[in-house]
């Protein structure tokens, strides 16, 4: 959405570019590019002969140890080359000269520059210049730790997820069977994998039993997958005969040749893929390069105004050099620095209580300006937990809790067929739970077996009460397990339920074959014939759940005969001496890996915050289409190409695209689209499901997205997603279940797996950007008072009004703390309602804040200040016209009568402490009108009145600079180290009428602005 | 609030006060006691500023969990979108 307004006119930057080349890169980066190609692999399609000859292996007897050492020497250790780590010097130097600290250092070597002129030209010592420089230098240094050591601590927060534990892995080497450590695992070694082992290397599989493996962090699959040593499919990431390294074992056994390590695994590349990629410039550091253009402007257009009429007006060269370099210096916001740093700083931290670590403390607010969110499915959007989401039985679909703690509705469980179904999903089942859980809730317990056996198993467990115990009851006799012919598991357990024969046949497979086998249905306890009106309204049910992407089980039982099966019967399963047709038919039970609970609010709000919500999975369309409407992503009533075709009854061909508002794109298509192509989908659909994407079509997809000029954040827990972390203006990685390779990747990490933390970063980045906004007028408008009287000292010839040092403490003294406490300020309306800004447009300083900061608050402060030393100049005897001119005199340390309006003579001393009081009272009177352009800056467009004074830091901030001025103006020794004077109460005052003015003439624009939304004076001064 | 307005009547008062007591003397002005008035003030100031921040430091957390459940409080897609779940 946020990006489809007014930008269809974007030009593509390079639209003949072949997919899966770096725009920025070209040809340069052969490597890069190669990387970004999907995976190429042969291995697969070799036969064993062939492979063993490759790999100069034995099968059986593995390689010899001496071989291994030399492949090991040659191809390095089985591990993945950490990504480059910047080391910490250079870290630093990044904070100490990075963005706005080079403003501030420039600043201060113009000052020692200046210093060194004004040393060598004049006899007068002046050391303002070299104090002013020695600050700056001071400010920057301190801020630079502070952000250094800032990030440092959550970079130390990161070391916790490093994993350290070396894993082992059993290979046999000259024919025996050794556990060595991973990274000692060299090509062509046969490795033996069991269920709970990870993978220690990509595996060409030579042998398998019942072997599953979960591929969910390569590709995203929730599913577990069967490996074999069978050749399935030309794609080395579908077939079967591959297992890759670091996904884990679920269940069986597999033995395996090692085909590549290290880098070189599929999962390497990728690793290697992220860190080479260049993840750019943050929103929030262009927006403050932006606003360093801009002041670098101002001070820039200023200093040569001043220097030209300082030569028009006959200074030297020298001193109009000097000049140039104070009014330059003066520009600088010595105190922004600190005030942007410890906002953001206090913004991560905010973020860090609700569970979102920073890594970056820049991309605090990126978030804020995201308008498209690419999140991965699998363990971001769902709980990658295989959950019984639905059940058929009793002609009627029943909807299990789903939810993670359990507070879903549930369903009639009264029914006897419920208790015959739960017996067979009990007892058909081979999934044990781990021991000593009884303390852990059922949800949270580790189960060892296949995901769909463990939720049957959960689902039971929670419904009708301990499964080992009902297997204790029933004691299995015979079991045959599942294999892909068959398609059906079946088992036969003792009974000893009255009423019913002494053995229970119990199956569980594939429904259609489960069907088959079944000449009964049970209806109510009640065994019936099944009809052909049952079968269709299991065929319905059967289509209806299948739609839903959900995997579906079917259920038989058959009670056996006790003439024919007494007691003792040896039941074979190799000979099926029993009956394994005609049985009764009990239900249907289906399983998904459900969305986590917070997710589809948390869609919601993104949409409602204009906020494009994208899914990019490597899950089946299906799956992903289901879970898209589950969560909202693709919301209801918007329809699919797919859909629109099917109730129109049309061919798909024949339906416009831009009809449809959902699409659902497989990777497969995406493969052979051109960027042009690609555009046209993330321009034109609002609701996206990318299905069965590769780690680099992730890639692609956020380079498009960013290509229109979207900013893009990408959530993901896999390796997979890992590039696209990387690329993404923001990426976020899950804490809990994300991998390392993501989180190194991401810049953001929700440590509680929580895709709703997303939201808080969303409008906490919004929150902290206009913030910033306010914090910045107000520390910008107090450069003209501060500026404006050494341009008159200069041009006008008056003695100084406000010096240095006391300038000084205004932008590092009273300003700093009102300032950062803007950072506290509560949103004006709500931030989660309007559309995401635009990067281009919507930037954080522009020409009106300029505008208001300087010609409007800026010139009614100088003025107020100016006011108060006329009129101490007044009372004290120099009239105002009097001063003008007055200045080489007024400086003349020989001069010890100098008369004032009234007559009076006045000597050099007396004329330093009256000319420093003076200072001290504009310092004062400045801190008053402060306190009101503070006020101002609390609101961009409401009244005061409606932002109500709630924010405690802020008045704080009034208290803490009034009692700091009160401080430096009224403690014995200041006059004698700061040059600062006690002033007369009624001083305090002078600029209350100028401060009056400004809030009147502040809250009347404000009205305006609010009565005329979009008028003139918006546009001209709402920043 | 009404603390606070309380405290800055008081200060304006005392400020008011100091000033008609030397305003007789306009040449002779006693800079001690303004002196001492001024960083009674200041200390005064900065007491009251740090107890408005302790004392706000609960309030500001309350505020802002106001904020939030009130924006949580609106009909969101997502309930829409559980429906269609099932």
């Amino acid at each position: 959405m946020g990006f489809n307004k007014g930008k269809d006119d974007y030009k593509l930057a390079a639209t003949s570019d072949e997919v899966g080349k770096g725009g920025k890169k070209g040809d340069k980066n052969k490597d890069f590019d190669n990387l970004k190609k999907e995976v190429e692999m042969d291995d697969h399609k070799l036969n064993l002969d062939d492979l063993s000859r490759k790999y100069g292996t034995d099968v059986n007897r593995g390689l010899t140890s001496t071989k291994a050492k030399e492949i090991l020497a040659r191809d390095g250790p089985n591990l993945l080359t950490p990504p480059p780590t910047t080391p910490e010097w250079v870290k630093f130097c990044k904070q100490m000269f990075g963005g706005f600290c080079l403003l501030l250092w420039i600043g201060a070597i113009l000052c020692f520059i200046a210093f060194i002129i004004q040393m060598t030209s004049e006899e007068e010592k002046l050391y303002d210049n070299l104090y002013l420089g020695l600050v700056l230098a001071t400010v920057v240094f301190v801020t630079g730790c502070f952000s250094y050591y800032q990030e440092a601590k959550s970079s130390k927060i990161m070391e916790f997820f490093k994993n350290m534990v070396p894993q082992q892995a059993l290979v046999i080497r000259d024919g025996e069977k050794k556990s060595i450590n991973t990274e000692d695992v060299v090509v062509g070694d046969v490795v033996e994998i069991k269920g709970g082992d990870k993978i220690p290397a990509d595996l060409r599989i030579i042998g398998a039993h019942s072997c599953k493996v979960d591929n969910s962090s390569l590709t995203g699959e929730s599913e577990p997958q069967t490996r074999s040593p069978d050749f399935t499919n030309e794609n080395p990431l579908e077939t079967r005969n591959i297992a890759f390294s670091s996904t884990s074992c679920v269940e069986g056994t597999a033995r395996g040749i090692v085909i590549n390590t290290g880098d070189n695994t599929v999962i390497g590349r990728i690793a290697t893929l992220a860190s080479s990629l260049d993840s750019g410039k943050t929103p929030i550091a262009i927006e403050i390069e932006h606003f360093i253009h801009i002041i670098t402007g101002v001070a820039g257009v200023l200093g040569i105004t001043f220097l030209i009429l300082a030569i028009v007006l006959g200074y030297t060269w020298l001193e109009a050099i000097v000049f140039l370099i104070s009014i330059i210096v003066a520009n600088v916001p010595e105190g922004l620095l600190p005030t942007v740093t410890v906002c953001l700083t206090l913004t991560a931290k905010r973020m860090a209580k609700k569970n979102c670590l920073v890594k970056n403390l820049e991309a605090v607010e990126t978030l804020g300006s995201t308008s498209t969110i690419c999140s991965d499915k699998t363990g971001t959007l769902t709980q990658n937990r295989m959950t019984v989401a639905h059940m058929w039985f009793d002609d009627l679909i029943h909807e299990a809790d789903t939810t993670e703690d359990q507070h879903g509705a549930s369903f009639d469980r009264d029914s006897p067929t419920w208790a015959a179904l739960s017996r067979i999903a009990g007892l058909c089942n081979r999934a044990v739970a781990l021991a000593d859980q009884d303390h852990i809730p059922i949800i949270k317990r580790e189960v060892a077996g296949d995901a769909s056996e463990t939720a049957l198993y959960k689902c039971i467990e929670m419904c009708c009460g301990s499964v080992s115990e009902m297997r204790n009851k029933s004691p299995k006799i015979a079991e045959i397990p599942f294999n892909s012919t068959n398609k059906y598991q079946l088992s036969i357990h003792k009974n000893s339920t009255p009423g019913e024969t002494k053995h229970l046949l119990v199956m569980k497979g594939a429904p259609e074959r489960i069907l088959d086998r079944c000449s009964s249905i049970m209806i109510q306890g009640k065994e019936q014939p099944l009809d052909d009106k049952m079968k269709e309204s299991f065929q319905n049910a059967y289509i209806d759940l299948g739609g839903l992407g959900e995997r579906v089980l079917g259920f038989c039982h058959y009670n056996l005969p006790d003439d024919q099966f007494p007691e003792g019967f040896a039941f074979d399963t190799d000979e099926v001496n029993f009956p394994t047709e005609n049985l009764c038919f009990i239900g249907i039970m289906s399983m998904i890996d459900p969305p986590r609970a917070a997710v589809p609010d948390a869609v919601g709000k993104c949409r409602s915050a204009g906020i494009k919500v994208i899914m990019v999975t490597g899950d089946h369309p299906i799956t992903a289409k289901a879970i898209a409407k589950g969560v909202g992503i693709i919301s209801e009533g918007n329809e699919t190409v797919d859909e629109i075709a099917a109730r129109l009854n049309v061919p798909v061909s024949e339906v416009n695209p831009r009809d449809a508002k959902a699409c659902v794109v497989h990777g497969g298509e995406l493969k052979d689209m051109t960027l042009d192509q690609l555009d046209d989908i993330l321009k034109h659909h609002t609701e996206i499901v990318f299905a069965r994407t590769s780690p680099q079509q992730k890639l692609i997809i956020v380079e498009g997205c960013q290509r229109l000029g979207a900013i893009v954040a990408v959530t993901g827990d896999g390796v997979n997603d890992s590039p696209a972390l990387k690329k993404a203006d923001i990426g976020v990685a899950m804490g809990i279940t994300g991998s390392d390779v993501s989180k190194q990747a991401a810049d953001m990490i929700l440590l509680d797996d929580n895709f709703a933390s997303i939201v808080t970063g969303v409008e906490e980045g919004r929150l902290i950007f206009d913030n910033l906004k306010k914090s910045i007028v107000y520390t910008l408008s107090s450069k003209i008072p501060e500026m404006s009287p050494f341009f008159f000292f200069a041009i006008a010839n008056i003695p100084l009004p406000l010096g240095t040092i006391t300038i000084l403490f205004i932008d590092l003294g009273t300003d700093l703390v009102p300032a950062i406490s803007l950072a506290y300020e509560a949103p004006e309306s709500d931030i989660m309602k309007r559309q995401p800004r635009n990067a281009k447009t919507d930037k954080l300083v522009n020409y009106r804040l300029i505008s208001v900061a300087y010609g409007q608050l800026g010139t009614i402060q100088a003025t107020s200040g100016f006011f108060t030393y006329f009129v101490i100049m007044g009372e004290n005897g120099f009239w105002p016209l009097h001063l003008v001119g007055l200045r080489s005199s007024w400086y003349d340390k020989q001069l010890h009568d100098l008369e004032d309006s009234y007559g009076q003579q006045w000597t050099y001393e007396q004329r330093k402490i009256l000319e420093f009081t003076c200072h001290t009272s504009y310092f004062v009177s400045i801190v008053v009108i402060r306190w009101f352009t503070l006020i101002i800056a609390k609101t961009r467009r409401n009244s005061i009145f409606q932002q109500g004074m709630k924010n405690h830091v802020l008045i704080f901030g009034l208290f803490e600079e009034t009692a700091l001025a009160t401080f430096l103006s009224y403690c014995p020794g200041t006059d004698v180290a700061l040059r600062m004077y006690p002033v007369k109460p009624f001083w305090w005052f002078c600029s209350i009428p100028f401060a009056l003015t400004m809030f009147t003439y502040e809250e009347t624009r404000k009205y305006l602005l609010r009565r005329k939304p979009g008028g003139w004076l918006e546009h001209e001064t709402y920043y | 609030m009404s603390k606070i307005s309380a405290f800055m009547m008081m200060t304006l008062v005392s400020l008011v006060f100091a000033e008609e007591e030397n305003s007789d003397a306009a040449f002779t002005f006693d800079y001690k006691r303004l002196r001492v008035g001024g960083l009674t003030l200041a200390a005064v100031l900065c007491l009251i500023g740090i107890t408005i921040l302790l004392s706000g430091h609960c309030r500001c957390k309350f505020n802002q969990d106001k904020r939030r459940t009130g924006s949580g409080a609106q009909p969101m897609l997502s309930d829409q979108g559980r429906a269609c779940n099932c």
